[in-house]
């Protein structure tokens, strides 16, 4: 306590022009960016680096808890904290609350201190990888994209694939099994590009491909033991809103499912699945991988505007042994009521207990609709909370489950409505939710410096076992060819 | 006058002709450079270039690109790096070789630097690569006489991580000394060392072994391309709104360009000429049929995103101010995030116009253009002009699946018919499309029926037909 008590004064007496004991005290919260005011975080999360919005020429912020303190201090508005620190601090308050002070030296050379605001540490530990694409916020065009790792635990990234071994291609849906590192699949388009399949670190290249479909795999999951892959094939239009607010419009023209079998290289579907009058799409796998769950809406018609009548309906089909049901049944009615809703990107937890969809106006392409919001249903009895206090007025969507059920990461473009960033959400045991957290980064200014978008974040337990040059070296190779099989 | 004398004098005499040649023939070239990028002074960004090898040459070239904004700064510069570079060849060959063959080598290094610098994708990290290599060889040399094997791949791997391919040139450099002392066994250490640290480069820096080799980037001298000069220089004239400038340049040229013919009725349009204006072109352009899409030249999207900025359909506006920032040098392009900032103004979402304020607020040249343009703090003349703009924006509430700008500029007329600017646009369309009673029922739906007859002699002959 004397020692923090030295570097508090010393720190003051270096940097500040004022006397410390000039501090007026302000009854309001201050304005930080990311906003981490009253968040719950996991004990292993890296320290919540911010910006202090408030105009002022240096910060003070100190983070309590009991009679533990650690400090951070700067002369501009950028407050870092010691990794080190910042850990033995959290570790010590796991399942409280922290204290968070800000006193800012403003212009004038006056002190102020905010009133203090708290952060919750869960008792519940996060996944310490996170994997997205980073693209510009426009997904007509791209260059220069590439497929990051980051461990949450710390700052530390690495490239899965990046564009420099692509030439320049496009990549795009990355996915693990139920948050198994060793177990993964992303896709680089292109000349020489594939389905790159990682099992424990040995990478195969596949076309998930048979002359009947309509388009190679686009959105897709793995089974938990990574013998299946449900994917949707789909003829993906983009278009553009005249209202300038709106931005993209992006749908399909067709779209099926099908199931991809890794050890025999197999690809199966029903005539449920690949429905020609309807769109079947964002499948993904129950987390025992007895039961498909996908969306399905008639097939759009004529005109491009008549998309804002797709409604696409939630719905699940058994699946056991690589057979694909007789049945469909529907979860999510698109049409209830007065209202019409579109489901999009279901979610399983990896317990099984709750499902996570995103509920948009209409169509299928939530990431440029201001009024997407996340639902999660209680698969035990049905219920759906409506998440409220985890939306936001902009666009909350591409969410995955922590490899425990506990977290929730998910892409929400709420800080501005165009560039998207990984925000968490806990889950406790009786399904109530926190109020989401922003990825911390190194540099407080990070978001405010990146143009570009964090693209279906995804956690997984560990870091991928294979490196770009890995990557590089099953890109060179000739691809894994699939047959179609007649449905089972 | 000595030999030597006058040796040194045609270096620097060389230097001084190519300064005058790059500001006379590519002095545009070096502003699109800096347009092309973003320097932006922040502790997070600087931490960025840490991640790639070269960092030192990555860094100092952006540093210096940023001033590539006023006028003479590129030129000097490149001229400068190049006579710095002739400087330190002269004090490696001078010592090698005999004064005449070091004389002709470092004249030739000289020229082949100054047409390099007419490479169209040209950055000035290559120059400092080139002085780097030189530089760090001719020190090491100083330290260490060209003595012992590992104080040269240490001096090696550093030159590597500040300055990427000038550790070739400094193995080249090595090697040849050692050849010329007769160190057989050596000589050829340092080249093979330079060959392979790019293998581990790799493991680092996460790219193929020729981009680790190469580094930042190597060209190959080139001619000037003063097609691409004049495409950049009526881009440039119309950014800075010298409208007589533009104008001037267009009609100068013995057939106005497809792009220049673009830039010319765009001024016209703005000081109400434009179906006057537009007679007296062979074939008129006018932009309403270019369609842009990932494969199209940079210039292009450029152009499309003034065009549609001016017509006022801020959805196609932002839609290209992205395509450029996408296919710019790093995905930063310094004049897209200023129009993305316009754009959202203008669209009165501030929030994300304020994301590029603060972006622009770290820069040097711009942070004056931000202060204005902070939608908090709205400079009074350019919340004029945002209002403006506003009120000639689309709203209609349509979903495209192309840039068919025919739908565009009825869509625009239907949001507010006093777009004069869109209503010109379509009429002279249809005009140089021969589509006369397109035309007709054009002109009785947006001048008739609202109320505004537009009485332009072309008009008139058309309607008369």
């Amino acid at each position: 306590m004397k020692r923090l008590y030295l570097i508090l004064t010393l720190f003051l007496l270096t940097f500040c022009k004022s006397n410390p004991v000039d501090v007026k005290q302000l009854d309001i919260l201050p304005t930080i960016y990311p906003d981490y005011i009253g968040v719950s975080i996991p004990p292993n999360i890296a320290p919540l680096n911010f910006l202090v919005r408030d105009s002022c020429k240096s910060v003070l912020v100190s983070v309590a808890f009991e009679d533990k303190k650690i400090t951070a201090s700067s002369r501009n508005n950028h407050v870092r904290f010691d990794i080190g620190e910042w850990k033995a601090l959290i570790n010590n308050a796991i399942g409280n609350d922290i204290e968070i002070t800000v006193c800012a030296e403003k212009e004038d050379g006056e002190f102020y201190q905010f009133k203090s605001f708290s952060v919750h540490v869960e008792k519940d530990s996060i996944d310490a990888y996170l994997t997205y694409r980073l693209i510009e916020p426009d997904y007509e065009v791209f260059s220069r994209l590439k497929i990051e790792q980051r461990c949450i635990e710390n700052f530390d990234r690495k490239d899965i694939c990046n564009h420099n071994i692509t030439n320049n291609s496009c990549m795009n849906c990355h996915t693990f099994a139920f948050n198994n590192p060793n177990t993964s699949l992303f896709y680089v388009r292109g000349a020489n590009g594939g389905a790159i399949l990682n099992r424990n670190g040995m990478l195969r290249k596949l076309n998930i491909k048979t002359l009947d479909m309509a388009s190679s795999s686009v959105y897709g999951h793995l089974s938990k033991d990574g013998r299946y892959f449900v994917f949707s094939t789909n003829v993906i239009i983009p278009g553009l809103h005249a209202d300038a607010a709106k931005r993209m419009e992006v749908f399909d023209t067709k779209s099926d499912v099908y199931v991809a079998d890794f050890e025999t290289n197999e690809i199966t579907t029903s005539p449920l699945l690949s429905d020609t009058a309807r769109s079947e799409t964002f499948p993904c796998f129950s987390s025992d991988g007895r039961k498909i769950f996908f969306c399905s809406a008639p097939v759009l018609k004529n005109n491009v505007n008549d998309i804002k009548n797709v409604h696409y309906d939630l719905v699940s089909i058994d699946f056991e042994n690589g057979k694909i049901g007789s049945h469909t049944d529907t979860i999510v009615k698109a049409e209830y009521g007065d209202r019409q809703i579109s489901v999009c990107l279901p979610a399983v937890s990896p317990d099984g207990k709750y499902l996570i969809y995103t509920e948009a106006d209409y169509g299928t392409f939530p990431i440029w609709h201001k009024e997407t919001e996340l639902r999660m249903i209680d698969l035990q009895n049905g219920t759906t909370d409506s998440l409220l206090g985890v939306n936001s007025r902009n666009s909350d969507t591409y969410h995955t489950f922590s490899s425990n059920s506990k977290w929730v990461v998910f892409a929400s473009k709420r800080d501005d409505g165009l560039y998207g960033k990984p925000y968490f959400f806990h889950i406790d045991t009786d399904g109530k939710t926190t109020k989401p957290f922003a990825l911390p980064q190194e540099y407080p200014d990070f978001y405010d410096n990146c143009l570009k978008s964090f693209n279906i974040p995804e956690l997984s337990k560990g870091a991928v076992p294979f490196s770009t040059k890995d990557v590089e070296s099953v890109l060179k190779m000739e691809s894994e060819d699939f047959i179609k099989e007649s449905h089972k | 006058m000595t030999h030597e004398k006058l040796k040194k004098i045609s270096f620097v005499l060389l230097s001084l002709v190519s300064f005058m040649v790059f500001h006379i023939l590519y002095k545009y070239h070096f502003f699109i450079q800096e347009q092309n990028r973003v320097f932006i002074w922040s502790e997070q960004y600087f931490a960025e270039y840490l991640s790639q090898n070269s960092i030192l040459t990555r860094f100092l070239g952006d540093f210096l690109t940023q001033f590539f904004y006023y006028l003479y700064v590129g030129p000097v510069i490149a001229a400068a790096l190049i006579l710095l570079s002739v400087i330190e060849s002269y004090r490696y060959f001078d010592k090698i070789f005999d004064k005449k063959l070091s004389y002709i080598i470092i004249l030739s290094i000289e020229i082949v630097l100054i047409f390099t610098v007419f490479d169209n994708s040209f950055k000035i990290d290559y120059l400092l690569s080139i002085l780097f290599g030189l530089l760090s060889y001719n020190i090491h040399s100083k330290c260490f006489k060209n003595e012992g094997i590992v104080p040269a791949v240490a001096s090696l791997l550093i030159v590597y991580y500040l300055a990427g391919f000038a550790q070739i040139i400094f193995a080249v450099l090595y090697a040849v000394k050692s050849l010329k002392q007769k160190q057989l066994k050596v000589f050829w250490v340092l080249p093979a060392v330079a060959l392979i640290i790019p293998i581990f480069g790799h493991r680092f820096f996460q790219t193929t072994y020729k981009n680790n080799l190469a580094y930042p980037k190597l060209y190959a001298p080139a001619l000037p391309d003063s097609y691409a000069e004049f495409s950049y220089s009526i881009a440039t004239e119309y950014y800075f709104k010298h409208f007589d400038k533009v104008e001037q340049m267009a009609i100068t040229q013995d057939t106005m360009t497809a792009q220049s013919g673009i830039y010319y009725n765009m001024v016209q349009a703005q000081r109400d000429l434009l179906p006057d204006k537009i007679k007296s072109q062979k074939i008129p352009e006018l932009g309403t049929l270019v369609h842009i899409d990932e494969n199209s030249p940079l210039e292009a999207i450029n152009l499309m995103n003034d065009f549609y900025y001016l017509l006022g359909d801020m959805a196609m506006a932002e839609r290209a101010a992205i395509m450029a920032q996408v296919f710019s040098t790093e995905n930063r392009n310094v004049k897209m995030i200023k129009r993305l900032c316009e754009i959202n103004l203008v669209t009165g979402d501030t929030a994300i116009a304020m994301k590029y304020v603060r972006i622009l607020e770290k820069t040097l040249i711009y942070k004056d253009w931000a202060k204005r343009h902070n939608p908090y703090t709205l400079d009074e003349k350019v919340e004029k002009e945002i209002l403006e703009k506003r009120k000639f924006c689309n709203t209609s509430n349509s979903i495209r699946i192309n840039d068919n700008c025919r739908e565009i500029l009825i869509e625009l007329l239907e949001s507010n018919p006093e777009n004069t600017i869109a209503l010109d646009y379509l009429l002279c369309t249809d005009l140089i499309l021969g589509q006369v009673n397109t035309f007709k029922a054009d002109y009785y739906k947006f001048c008739v029926q609202n109320g505004r007859k537009r009485l332009k002699p072309l008009y008139i002959e058309a309607l008369s037909k």
